[in-house]
């Protein structure tokens, strides 16, 4: 019998939350936990939530909402608790900040070893990482199972880029690393990942880049070659400093074109100094890069919008009826229409009716594109499923 | 939302969606080709090979194998493979099972499953993915095992495609065994109610010949003095008229000869001769009829022998010979090999005289051809005797062997010589068939083991 049921706490202060959590905890008996919390109530959070089932938490910008509430500027964590005897789940984490790639791998074959379910290729594997190295993480979990194997995850945020973001496997905190959950789950499951941007026809091509910090833009100084294209769009011009929320309606993208059908990736710049800008994802040398464009109302209706069509395509597989869902919004998104995200909510519960969800807000979101593929990306939106249980 | 951007969403969610339908509609064909080759195959093993072409269509992989789980569910035995040498795939196999994974199984890199390498031949060796998967029907476990020689070379969904086709798979050869079975069960009840029919026609026989053997046994004894009577009543006839010739001889000729006139003594003498022959041909006929019922009942035990049956058959013909030279022409295929059989060489004889006087005069022209072939197997020897006579009409053909059945005019046969054949190629463990075609001719095949064991043999003709 597969059951989920979602919790969500929210207090003034973190030691009443965390109070409460450690209440909601007590007596535990389901098979998995997975959730998101406010940056500072999980650095609250006791080192051991004295857990024998496997759990992961990642910190979400501002708060975190599930299908009761939205709680913004607020201690909250929203949890989805899975009852599935039948079905297998591990969770495994590492604080690698080098050779992120391998420590992936490894990590990895340790959830699958955890899970019992030896080195079976799982239904879907769920990363939260802290930003930074995401696309290696991502190899390193591609190394073992291939690209057929579907993952989803976020990556940690905090409340002002201020690097406060955390991560919880429920025997330690991680202020650095990733956790990877493999899932065997008794029923179905889909996930399904979109983003609300279009390109603007504005482009130039990466001469100079490291690691995240993108220098150069067809020879000059990437900022002085994004801001005139964003006086050509109207926009403001980037000042040295936090640009996360000035960029959010105008981040960069690249064009993947694995099928026919081009793919944007979006990378959200974060910060700008002397004429570089951090980003959320990595860029390569030789790389195309676009301006996007995006509006407040695209991403007010993106978010319900990717959660229809998860539900069409888990209808189209014989899922239904559906049992719960886990969704990702990207923390920059959620910045820019903070005071819509009540409208968001609601527009979520509507085409998840008397579902249980959780929803936290990351810097950085690994998704299955429409291509089969899994990579990582901003500013993006994903919805998994859980479907029917297929005993009954 | 600007129309760029909703469109190409759109395009995203239809690629998805295409990509679910193409999945659907691999598993409509997958279905609908699993279907016909379900109802075409009789042999489960030629069903999974086929079924390895069928997964071709939807999976990539570089080798298959279908198992069974043994009777006390330890062992997985092979079924069928793509491979000739699939002693690999079972230590793989075989080495999961015990380990207790349960199926739907994905593992995306073999080696990992094993706490030490397995030493394992190519192609074997070379494989790194693995599909297992359960086929359920009411009568067996099967499981299919899918390798790809690529790591992590199945993803969920083919792992979802295999499961729903092995699901249909299962139900619908449950139905096709199912219906088999069925048509197997009416197959049996068919035999079964032919065997009981033989039983009747056997029963009846028995009692037949129990009965032949108590009317031969009551007519004989009134016809031995019947016979012996009347041999006494021509041996006082005979006196009589010598008594009347001497009495001729002692008073006047004429006046005897006038007495005499007057009783029609000499008609009376020649009537009471000619009474006297029916008498004595009736009676004797009589005592064949007999002489035959005794042996339908208890055929005579002549001695066991190694019999070269070509010299039996040709000493038959010489006894035949002059009732079939008149009719027919023989016409003989002995091979070259000298056929022996362990038989009582008088009753055989007595079966292939029957058969050749029949097939003589089955033809009574002149024209007539008797084919006599002999050939053997390793156990059997059979004796074909085919005429080109009048044949047997269809509707009397399944009664020739009846006892007391004859086509012939009464008085010309007793209707046991087919009977009594037939009696004594079953003594011998043989079997005796007629094939006839009206106007064409008639064929009798004689099926007589070699070795036959008649040391035992107690049972007297159908007793």
């Amino acid at each position: 019998m597969f059951a989920i049921d979602s919790h969500h706490i929210n207090a003034s202060s973190t030691t009443e939350a965390a109070e409460q959590f450690k209440q909601l905890l007590a007596n535990n008996n389901r098979q998995f936990l997975i959730g998101f919390c406010e940056a500072s109530l999980l650095k609250a959070l006791p080192d051991d939530l004295n857990l024998t089932s496997p759990c992961l938490l990642a910190s979400s910008c501002l708060g975190s909402a599930n299908e009761q509430q939205l709680s913004l500027q607020k201690h909250s964590i929203s949890v989805l608790r899975f009852s599935d005897k039948a079905g297998f789940y591990g969770v495994a984490s590492s604080q690698e900040a080098t050779n992120v790639r391998s420590a992936a791998a490894n990590t990895l074959l340790s959830a699958m070893k955890k899970s019992g379910r030896g080195h079976l290729s799982p239904q879907l594997i769920w990363c939260f990482q802290t930003p930074g190295q995401e696309e290696q993480v991502l190899l390193g979990i591609q190394d073992i199972v291939g690209t057929k194997v579907p993952v989803f995850g976020g990556s940690s945020a905090d409340n002002s880029i201020e690097g406060q973001w955390g991560l919880h496997d429920g025997n330690q905190k991680l202020s650095e690393g990733f956790i990877i959950a493999v899932l065997y789950p008794s029923v179905p499951v889909l996930g399904y990942f979109g983003s609300g941007y279009e390109l603007t026809g504005l482009s130039g091509t990466v001469t100079k880049v490291t690691g995240r910090k993108l220098q150069k833009i067809d020879g000059q100084p990437a900022v002085d070659i994004i801001n005139t294209w964003r006086k050509q769009r109207g926009h403001a011009t980037f000042e040295d400093g936090n640009v996360l929320a000035a960029s959010t309606m105008t981040p960069l993208a690249r064009l993947e074109s694995s099928s026919d059908i081009p793919l944007l990736l979006l990378s959200h710049p974060a910060m700008a100094s002397n004429g570089c800008l951090d980003l959320f994802s990595e860029v390569h040398e030789g790389e195309t890069l676009h301006l996007a464009s995006g509006t407040k109302d695209q991403l007010i209706e993106r978010g319900p919008q990717v959660i229809q069509t998860a539900r069409d395509i888990a209808e189209l597989r014989g899922m239904l009826p559906l049992q719960g869902a886990i969704i990702i919004f990207c923390g920059g998104c959620m910045l820019a229409i903070q005071n819509a995200m009540a409208e968001v909510q609601a527009a979520m519960k509507a085409e998840l009716p008397d579902l249980p969800f959780i929803m936290g807000f990351t810097f950085g979101e690994q998704g299955t594109f429409s291509d089969g593929e899994s990579r990582h990306g901003n500013l993006m939106i994903s919805c998994t499923l859980f479907g029917g249980d297929l005993e009954t | 939302m600007k129309p760029d951007e909703s469109l190409l969403d759109k395009l995203h969610q239809l690629q998805i969606k295409n990509r679910e339908l193409e999945q659907v509609h691999l598993l409509q064909t997958l279905i609908l080709d699993g279907l016909h080759v379900i109802l075409t195959t009789d042999d489960i093993d030629a069903l999974f090979a086929q079924f390895f072409g069928l997964l071709h269509q939807a999976l990539h992989f570089d080798a298959a194998i279908m198992t069974q789980l043994s009777k006390d569910q330890t062992q997985l035995l092979p079924v069928s493979c793509t491979e000739s040498d699939s002693i690999g795939a079972l230590s793989i196999v075989q080495h999961i099972h015990q380990k207790g994974m349960e199926r739907p199984l994905n593992a995306f890199h073999i080696p990992l499953l094993f706490d030490e390498p397995l030493s394992l031949a190519s192609p074997w060796a070379e494989m790194h993915s693995l599909l297992g998967i359960d086929i359920r029907t009411q009568f067996a476990d099967y499981q299919l095992w899918i390798f790809s020689s690529q790591r992590a070379a199945f993803g969920p969904h083919d792992l979802t495609l295999l499961q729903q086709f092995s699901s249909f798979a299962g139900s619908t050869i449950s139905q096709v065994e199912k219906r088999r079975l069925q048509e197997q069960q009416k197959e049996l009840q068919a035999r079964q109610d032919q065997i009981e029919k033989v039983l009747m026609s056997s029963e009846k026989m028995a009692s037949l010949g129990q009965m032949a053997a108590g009317v031969a046994h009551e007519i004989n004894n009134p016809l031995s003095y019947v016979l012996s009577n009347i041999q006494n009543l021509a041996y006082n006839h005979e006196q009589l008229h010598q008594l009347i010739d001497a009495l001729k001889q002692a008073v006047s000729v004429d006046k005897a000869q006038s007495i005499l006139d007057h009783f029609r003594y000499q008609a009376i003498c020649v009537d009471t001769d000619d009474i006297m022959a029916e008498m004595t041909e009736g009676a004797t006929r009589v005592k064949d009829i007999v002489k035959s019922l005794r042996q339908f009942s208890h055929p005579d035990k002549s001695k066991v022998d190694d019999i070269n049956l070509a010299e039996l058959i040709d000493n038959t013909l010489r006894v035949a010979w002059n009732q079939i030279k008149y009719s027919a022409q023989v016409e003989k295929n002995y091979g070259t090999q000298n056929i022996v059989v362990t038989a009582r060489s008088a009753q055989l004889s007595q079966v292939l005289l029957n058969i050749l006087v029949n097939a003589a005069q089955a033809c009574d022209d002149n024209r007539g051809l008797i084919q006599i072939t002999l050939c053997e197997d390793k156990d059997n020897a059979y004796i074909e005797i085919k005429d080109n006579g009048c044949g047997i009409p269809e509707d009397t053909l399944n009664k020739i062997f009846d006892p007391f059945f004859t086509t012939k005019a009464v008085g010309k046969g007793t209707g046991l010589g087919l009977a009594i054949s037939k009696a004594i190629i079953e003594q011998h463990s043989g079997n005796i068939q007629v094939t006839s075609q009206l106007n064409q001719g008639t064929s009798f095949m004689i099926m007589l083991p070699k070795q036959a064991d008649l040391s035992n043999d107690d049972t007297d003709g159908y007793l």
